[in-house]
């Protein structure tokens, strides 16, 4: 195990029963050193995950205080939570793309609409992975995949003019950022603003699945190929054809809104305060 | 002591702040709205807050969320959001978090008649969520002042049993106007029957003990206890696993710590069964309202006829049902639910048969007419789907 | 990453060959060869990598943004491992 594994996770899942060669390590890796970069401790953040591979394979691995929400609802879930915990603790969910883009959107877009304080990973494998390959919200157009043998035509969320970080943003969020994998430092950049941000944030973090996705998309399993696929489409310089992935911190319009828990603070104090001024 | 004249929905709200509820969430329904209406009022008085979800699936979630936080938390709707709070409701009950659930049921199914009377979750509520190995409990008031005492109960039963607790009510119970005695005082509450548990915090590092055990505190987040709880079959310190043995602990635990403890819930009422009667009736909720008078009517005609009002719906009170009689289910429906399970708790060569009404109350006279039949010896008319012989 | 001054200094790379899934990723990044495939097995059954070269680490941790199973730590060398280049 490394530093940031010896500081921050349990050994018992570590190395967890991933592929070889899931990329799904290299963004739980780049927010354990967001946190450590921080200066966080344990006891200062709760965990929530997902279903699917990335909720499965980072759940109960931080050694603090951990759970796991049925498919899509850990962000209603965590807006319960952060009535019930001290504002000063993070709430980091670690969750899928069909978690956040697909079966729990709705809620997703509700906790950025109320800018609940936590922060949102959102680990992404092009599709249903751990079910064995079907596609999914963010699979790339035209894909081979188990549900879709003669190419997925079901338009994705993240091409033809279509953004799901559009989507959010213009439910409210008010922290987005975009990166690989495979990206450095840069992403772990975007991931300690996020988690600094009071309110609702998001990272959407692509990372390759090579046993499911590349293997019949590029008809390998490689992770080199996979590897050079990404970084070729990852800010492109010149035009390319498919799917292309901005990285970086993405702008939103208004980062200031009073947080969902302190506003009900509010509520609760301004409603305590006229009682106490009506007794006088 | 605090005398009111009010409804089942402010009852409700009452009950669950005295027994310290901090968090509601929920979606606007009818005939529950009032609560949500009740407690968003009532919530900042009492440091708590009140969330109006975006759906029930959220409703739900985030009342477990806030309790898995440490708060007690609650929820209402009716059947239209009950059937969505599966999802939920399941992740608590094997999560073994505290949490209220309140159904004011209205005639169905889907939408039906939004204002009028049902009772069509009966076996809903005892499979509330998918997967099987569970036991449910459910209570089920049919007064004002029973609202108000079975929602304190509710919370009670919450932290003990460590799981979500329905309240069964009905659309005359939520809706209807009573007068209701809200305590001030701890000997008022104790006076009233009224218990209250504290919220405790497992401190770990065993979160899930094989056992039938009650009272072993949930899993609370936050206080870095190394808590970890999950939707998957947790082994006993939380880490989700694929041995069947650990799915054996969990499933053990789930349904016998609730079989192994039903003396501590409350109990079943019994009308008038001293001398052992030709005919009990059988019914729960806004019914059995109706017949307790049928067996005060009957009986001023000479007919010998009892009834059990049953309080706690799941576990099912088997015991209630030890004489060998003729039973007649009173209920609010046309398929016939609670009937079923008598069938199946009575003795061998008793008889149970059926009385439904759908979306609205039965009356005094057909119940004793129906009473007075069966004591004849006479076959229950069948009245197309509304009356016959089970 | 990898700069002039850093290249004047030592580091430190260490592989955890039991938590190595042979996945490669750390092969395919390296600019210097620091890394090869073993000829063996380690207890999950995977041919691990392991440090062949470390003294040509030039300490860009490419490798370990890229290792998924936390099994590859780099760190500047201290006291004695980095007196012995200086000297």
């Amino acid at each position: 195990m490394d530093y940031l594994a010896r500081k921050y996770l349990r050994g018992r899942k570590i190395p967890s029963s991933a592929c070889s060669g899931c990329g799904l390590g290299q963004v739980h890796k780049k927010v354990l050193m967001a946190i450590d970069q921080i200066g966080l401790t344990t006891g200062d953040v709760v965990w929530g995950t997902g279903i699917g591979c990335s909720g499965r394979q980072t759940f109960n691995t931080w050694n603090g205080d951990n759970f796991a929400g049925t498919h899509g609802r850990v962000y209603a879930i965590a807006t319960g939570l952060r009535l019930a915990l001290p504002p000063s603790k993070k709430i980091i969910l670690t969750v899928g793309d069909g978690d956040a883009f697909g079966i729990g959107l709705l809620h997703l877009l509700h906790a950025a609409r109320r800018n609940v304080d936590m922060t949102v990973i959102v680990a992404d494998n092009f599709g249903f992975q751990s079910t064995g390959g079907q596609y999914g919200l963010t699979t790339p157009d035209g894909s081979v995949t188990d549900s879709s043998p003669y190419g997925m035509r079901d338009p994705n969320w993240v091409q033809d003019g279509r953004d799901i970080l559009d989507i959010v943003k213009g439910a409210g969020a008010g922290f987005l950022a975009r990166h690989t994998s495979i990206e450095g430092q840069n992403a772990v950049e975007s991931i300690k603003q996020a988690i600094r941000f009071k309110g609702f944030s998001l990272v959407h973090i692509i990372y390759p699945c090579v046993t499911n996705y590349f293997s019949k998309a590029l008809g390998t399993r490689d992770p080199e190929v996979a590897c050079r696929w990404l970084t070729e489409r990852t800010n492109p310089k010149t035009e390319i054809e498919g799917l292309t992935i901005k990285t970086g911190i993405y702008p939103v319009t208004d980062g200031n809104r009073l947080e969902f828990s302190e506003q009900m603070q509010q509520i609760t104090q301004a409603v305590q305060r006229e009682k106490s001024n009506g007794a006088n | 002591m605090k005398r009111l004249f009010d409804t089942g929905n402010a009852a409700i709200t009452e009950g669950a702040i005295l027994a310290g509820c901090k968090v509601f969430a929920g979606y606007p329904i009818t005939p529950a709205t009032e609560i949500a209406e009740n407690m968003s009022r009532r919530l900042p008085h009492e440091n708590g807050f009140y969330v109006q979800a975006e759906d029930e699936l959220a409703a739900l979630h985030i009342c477990i969320g806030a309790s898995l936080g440490g708060l007690k938390a609650m929820t209402a709707t009716s059947g239209p959001g009950y059937i969505l709070y599966a999802d939920p409701y399941g992740w608590a009950l094997g999560s073994e978090i505290p949490v209220v659930v309140l159904n004011a049921q209205r005639v169905g199914p889907v939408s039906g008649i939004t204002g009028a009377p049902g009772q069509g979750e009966f076996y809903l509520s005892r499979y509330p969520t998918h997967g099987g190995n569970f036991e449910s409990i459910v209570l089920a008031p049919n007064s004002v002042q029973e609202a108000f005492s079975l929602t304190v109960e509710a919370f009670y039963l919450a932290e003990r049993f460590r799981m979500p607790i329905t309240i069964l009510a009905d659309q005359i119970v939520t809706d209807g106007w009573e007068s209701l005695l809200v305590p001030e005082t701890e000997d008022e509450i104790k006076q009233m029957g009224l218990r209250i548990a504290t919220r405790k915090i497992n401190q770990g590092p065993e979160f899930y003990p094989a056992t039938d055990e009650i009272d072993v505190p949930p899993v609370v987040l936050g206080h870095n206890t190394g808590a970890a709880c999950s939707d998957w079959t947790p082994t006993s310190d939380g880490y989700d696993t694929e041995e069947v043995i650990w799915q054996h602990k969990h499933a053990y635990r789930l349904i016998y710590k609730v079989r192994n403890h039903q003396d501590i819930l409350p109990h079943y009422e019994e009308i008038a069964l001293d001398d052992n009667p030709d005919v009990i009736l059988v019914a729960y909720g806004s019914p059995s309202r109706v017949v307790k008078s049928a067996v005060r009517a009957a009986r001023e005609q000479g007919l010998k006829v009892g009834a059990i009002r049953l309080i706690t719906l799941w576990p099912f009170p088997d015991k209630a049902f030890e004489r060998s009689v003729k039973y007649l289910s009173v209920e609010l429906n046309f398929d016939g639910q609670l009937v079923r399970e008598v069938q199946r708790a009575m003795p061998k060569g008793s008889e149970v048969h059926f009385l439904g009404r759908c979306g609205e109350l039965p009356k005094v006279t057909e119940l004793v007419e129906a009473a007075r039949t069966l004591i004849n010896n006479q076959p229950l008319e069948s009245i197309q789907w509304q009356r016959e012989a089970w | 990453m990898a700069n002039e001054a850093e290249n004047n200094r030592r580091f430190k790379v260490e592989l955890d060959e039991q938590a190595c899934k042979a996945c490669k990723y750390c092969l395919a990044a390296c600019p210097r060869g620091v890394f090869v495939q073993a000829d063996y097995f380690n207890e999950k059954g995977y041919r691990p990598v392991r440090v062949k070269a470390p003294d040509d680490c030039i300490g860009c941790k490419r490798c370990f943004f890229l290792c998924p199973d936390f099994a590859i730590d780099v760190e500047a060398a201290t006291g004695e491992d980095a007196n012995e280049k200086t000297v």
